[in-house]
């Protein structure tokens, strides 16, 4: 019998307690000794307080209630996400959990609404949503498994505390058998021969060696880019935003089951609702506002009364040349950073994870002392599609935009865009056509949603969607909006369902 | 909505070039386009017969054709898969079926059992897990039927067809939609200063204008060819085999639903069951073999004397398939062996994109962008499954030698490592053959990982061998319920379409 395969995670927030949880509830004690080293002296980023509905599918994986989870976590339910003033001012949309409308034989439900609207005229396109026009209302239900159900035409995530996330992933990871040691780490252990990492060094001399290290430890790096020098490809020319102010407010009004992102003259603003405070922040670029100005003007534009100083994080948008180098994995932000524009942090943690997870062998590590560099590849090439993809959406808020206000959004308007993210628009541009690809975020609808809602608008509709015949398609289209409209007044208040589904004062 | 696309020039007379003008007339009927075939006969390089996948049926039903109807007419039979001989070696055989091999345990496809099997040297046959591989095996068919997690619904099936009678029955239904046909041979393009075409003038010098032109003469590529002014692509150091002999034999008595490619010395034989004949041929490469030998071998083995045709190609493609206003359609946009029979299937994808992407106007460049970026995949990604085969094999010889030697394509090393390193079978976004049809081919070529992912082997030790046993039982019993494939046929042939079917 094989000893079981060291395995270091390097840091405690999200990151690390997401893949020790992961892990452990994976294999065996047997398979795998799992040892996460944080230090209390270092404080964790705690990662987007909103998430994508992909987390469920990771607590889900992992063995984890739901309803205690999110009590545990102050958590409230999100249906997508609202862009406000970025196209223009007093632009709204919400990019939604769910579908449009629902298919037509070969036929995406939009190209047939576009058609009504350019030859008869029709409601908004985000009335055929029923995540949308759920938020809107500010109702909540959970999803229907009917697929014919117009109930099951939605998904939803969370907005929770990230830190109450890492502690309760904890308390279920040390359950399980996972080592936790309080340290800091001052020196990193290189194998001669190949230059992987041995073990690492903590302050009060103990050294934890390792077979594979999961790199959790932030911006630094401290294993894949401080020992491992592995390099760093950098997207600013997109992504200008370098920095945040975030500060937590009390609750003002009722909880929005949705999370709200608001262009600003340097970046944007994000307002997240938890059950007992509202998260804020502002994403900017340095090179456009002062540290000060970006926190004064963040503090001016709360809901409720700020519950602390604001606190300030630099980052700088891209992605690790190679997530897994040698022996080490860098999973959450030692992998790479992109902004929390689209809530996708965890989910890029959670991809790393459960991707090095399914990549994992019995015989990962040969006796040679060596991952197979077949499977090294696959990973980093999987990683980076996934970082890729992400990209191409965040800059596509950048891009589209018609605001000339100010500076920041004077240079996004007129940047050079990948020629992967030109193409995609040209394309919609025509005919509305979305490139939808297998693997990797965001659907059709998440891109119909941009679109459309940054006023990026096609000048045709797909000539299939003629083929109808006019009084057919104006009947279908209005039972369609009815059966939303009717749906959407049968679902309970967010606050009422809340209360009896996760209420966080009980837990 | 407006189109300017109004006149639509379907160059090639054979069965890609009526599918694409009846299913065009079908899908754009709102907006009346005048859609005319030029019939040059038949595509060139065109075999007398030809075994497709399963999405042929899927073109039928999106061109209206009854299946007993187009049986009746086209001299077909029934396939379930290939089966693959003398690969591994003489004496060695499996199956590509296409059907899924067993149930998921737990949500795990149960192939990766098999591969547990394997990597502990105790390799296990797909086929007697699954009803549509041990149906072609023993000679039975029927219909897939019931709810989709049932053993009975777990395959598909493609067809066996004579291709001239599939031409003349695919071009009656197309005229009868009111598709024109033009009879003639293409003299030469005229062309706009733009470089677009304006019109085919034919020999005898009728000029036939149009909008948008479809180049589906095959792998002459009459029109594609003036257009694509970048380089072919060559796949012939991945694909050495250049030359198909091929013709028509003796049916077989009681043939099973099943196509036969056996490898040979130089390249591969073939024996494809027709309701009233055999079609037999050898795909060889004339490096190894010339054409006299190969021609008197056929002869020799299989007595073919109908429709003895042979025709050279080297496998590769055009750099983009869409150019101005001319698309190219099947082999005139990319050649391929016949192996995994996806010829017609890849001009049905090209057809179905095109419908996705059809041109607002006769230059749309950002269209035939996508166009060609999608295509360009489909067709890459079948020949990496269709070079699988060669690379797979352990057969010795020469031929098989060098076939082996060239390093395989980026993305099939990829896939190949993958799966030898983990057993994961990754598929990317535009791909015809799926995990499983590519679990039939690497398990069925003895392949054997190094290991299998660390969680799958964890769920697999709590299957219970008897389940197993009990699952090839039922297999067992499904199949010695189905009827005889000729029996099937006969039955089939004699259906009416229900009232109101299409």
């Amino acid at each position: 019998v094989p000893a079981p395969l060291r395995v270091v995670i390097v840091g405690g927030g999200t990151a690390g307690w997401m893949t020790a949880a992961a892990f452990t509830a994976t294999f065996r004690a047997d398979q795998c000794d799992i040892r996460l080293i944080e230090s209390s002296e270092i404080g964790i980023v705690g990662v987007g307080e909103a998430t994508l509905p992909h987390v469920r599918f990771f607590n889900r994986r992992i063995g984890i209630d739901e309803p205690e989870l999110m009590a545990k976590t102050q958590a409230t339910f999100k249906l997508g996400i609202e862009f406000v003033d970025w196209a223009r001012r007093g632009d709204s949309y919400i990019h939604p959990f769910g579908a449009y409308g629902t298919r037509a034989g070969a036929l995406p439900f939009h190209q047939l609404w576009l058609r009504q609207a350019r030859t008869q005229g029709a409601p908004p396109l985000e009335e055929y949503s029923l995540p949308i026009v759920a938020a809107r209302r500010g109702k909540f239900a959970l999803p229907a498994e009917d697929k014919d159900d117009v109930m099951s035409t939605f998904g939803y995530a969370f907005q929770f505390d990230a830190s109450l996330y890492a502690q309760y992933l904890r308390g279920f990871a040390e359950a399980r058998g996972v080592k936790r040691t309080d340290g800091k780490i001052v020196d990193v252990k290189l194998r001669g021969t190949d230059g992987w990492v041995e073990a690492v060094r903590l302050a009060d001399g103990t050294e934890v060696a390792g077979d594979l290290f999961i790199d959790c430890s932030g911006f630094r790096g401290l294993l894949i880019e401080q020992a491992l020098k592995t390099g760093y490809d950098e997207w600013t020319r997109w992504l200008p935003c370098d920095r945040a102010a975030a500060v937590p407010c009390e609750n003002a009004g009722p909880l929005t089951p949705y999370t709200r992102a608001t262009a600003r003259e340097a970046g944007w603003q994000w307002r997240i609702p938890l059950q007992h405070r509202t998260g804020n922040g502002y994403v900017y670029s340095s090179n456009f506002i002062s540290d000060d100005e970006a926190a004064s003007k963040l503090v001016s534009r709360l809901d409720g009364k700020a519950q602390a100083d604001p606190r300030f994080l630099r980052f700088t948008a891209g992605r690790r040349r190679k997530t897994w180098n040698r022996n080490c994995v860098a999973i959450g932000l030692s992998g790479g950073f992109l902004e929390p524009l689209e809530s996708t942090s965890i989910y890029l943690i959670q991809i790393a994870i459960t991707t090095l997870i399914d990549y994992l062998t019995e015989r990962s590590l040969a006796e040679s002392g060596e991952f197979d560099p077949r499977i090294v590849d696959a990973f980093n090439r999987w990683i980076e599609m996934e970082y890729d993809r992400v990209r191409d959406f965040l800059i596509l808020h950048y891009h589209a935009t018609e605001r000339d206000d100010s500076p920041l959004w004077n240079y996004c308007r007129t940047m050079d865009i990948p020629d992967s993210l030109k193409h995609k628009m040209e394309l919609f541009r025509r005919r509305a056509r979305v490139i939808t690809y297998k693997d990797g975020l965001f659907l059709e609808p998440s891109w119909l949603a941009v679109y459309f809602g940054q006023r990026v608008l096609p000048v045709d509709y797909d000539p299939r969607a003629d083929a109808v015949k006019d009084a057919e398609l104006t009947a279908w289209l209005a039972a369609m909006h009815q059966r939303i409209d009717k749906a959407v007044d049968q679902m309970p208040d967010h606050e009422t369902f809340l209360a009896q589904y996760c209420p966080a004062g009980r837990a | 909505m407006t189109s300017t696309v109004k006149r639509i020039v379907i160059a090639g007379g054979g069965s890609i070039g009526w599918i694409a003008a009846a299913a065009l007339g079908r899908a754009l009927r709102h907006l009346s386009p005048d859609i005319v075939v030029l019939d040059a006969g038949a595509e060139d390089g065109a075999p007398p017969a030809r075994w497709t996948l399963p999405s042929q049926r899927g073109a039928h039903s999106l061109t209206g054709i009854g299946e007993a109807d187009f049986l009746r007419n086209t001299d077909a039979t029934y396939r379930l898969g290939s089966e693959y001989l003398d690969w591994q070696g003489s004496g060695s055989r499996y199956l590509h079926a296409h059907a899924e091999i067993g149930a998921p345990i737990e949500q795990t496809p149960f192939y990766k059992y098999l591969v547990a099997r394997a990597i502990a040297g105790k390799p296990e046959s797909p086929e007697s897990y699954s009803v549509g591989a041990a149906a072609a095996r023993l000679g039975r068919f029927a219909r897939p039927m019931g709810a989709s997690d049932e053993l009975t619904s777990g395959f598909t099936y493609g067809f066996h067809l004579d291709e001239r009678a599939y031409v003349s029955y695919l071009r009656a239904h197309a005229e009868k939609s009111g598709v024109r046909r033009i009879a003639g041979q293409i003299g030469r393009l005229n062309r706009l200063e733009s470089g677009d075409i304006d019109a085919l003038v034919l020999e005898d010098g009728t000029q036939v204008a149009g909008d948008l032109f479809i180049d589906c003469t095959g792998r002459a590529g009459a029109l594609i060819t003036q257009l694509d002014t970048a380089p072919r692509i060559d796949w012939s150091r991945w694909l050495p085999c250049d030359r198909m002999i091929c013709g028509l034999a003796a049916p077989l008595a009681d043939p099973p639903a099943l196509t036969r490619i056996t490898a040979s010395d130089a390249g591969w034989t073939f024996q494809a069951p027709l309701a009233s004949a055999s079609f037999v041929g050898h795909v060889y490469a004339s490096a190894f073999l010339d054409d006299a030998a190969a021609a008197e071998g056929l002869q020799r083995t299989t007595g073919a004397s109908r429709d003895v045709t042979v025709t050279r190609a080297t496998a590769g493609r055009h750099a983009r398939f869409w150019v101005r206003n001319c698309v190219a359609f099947g082999t005139a946009a990319a050649e391929l062996e016949p192996l995994a029979g996806a010829e017609l299937h890849f001009a049905q994808l090209g057809l179905a994109t095109l419908l996705e992407l059809f041109p607002l106007d006769a230059r749309s460049a950002v269209e035939a962008d996508e166009y060609n970026r999608l295509m360009g995949e489909q067709a890459d990604a079948l020949r990496d499954f269709t070079c699988a085969h060669y690379v797979a094999s352990r057969r010795p010889g020469a031929f098989w030698d060098a076939a082996r030697a060239s390093a395989p394509p980026a993305s099939l090393a990829a896939k190949l490592e993958m799966f030898a390193a983990s057993g994961r079978i990754d598929i990317r976004d535009h791909e015809t053959f799926e995990e499983t049809d590519w679990a039939w081919l690497l398990l069925g070529s003895g392949l054997v990982p190094a290991a299998l992912e660390w969680q799958i082997v964890r769920g697999l030790a709590v299957a219970r061998p008897e389940q197993f046993a009990q699952l090839r039982g039922m297999v067992e019993k499904l199949v010695s319920t189905m009827p005889r494939h000729v029996d099937f046929l006969q039955r089939a042939k004699a259906a009416q379409p229900r009232p109101g079917a299409r």
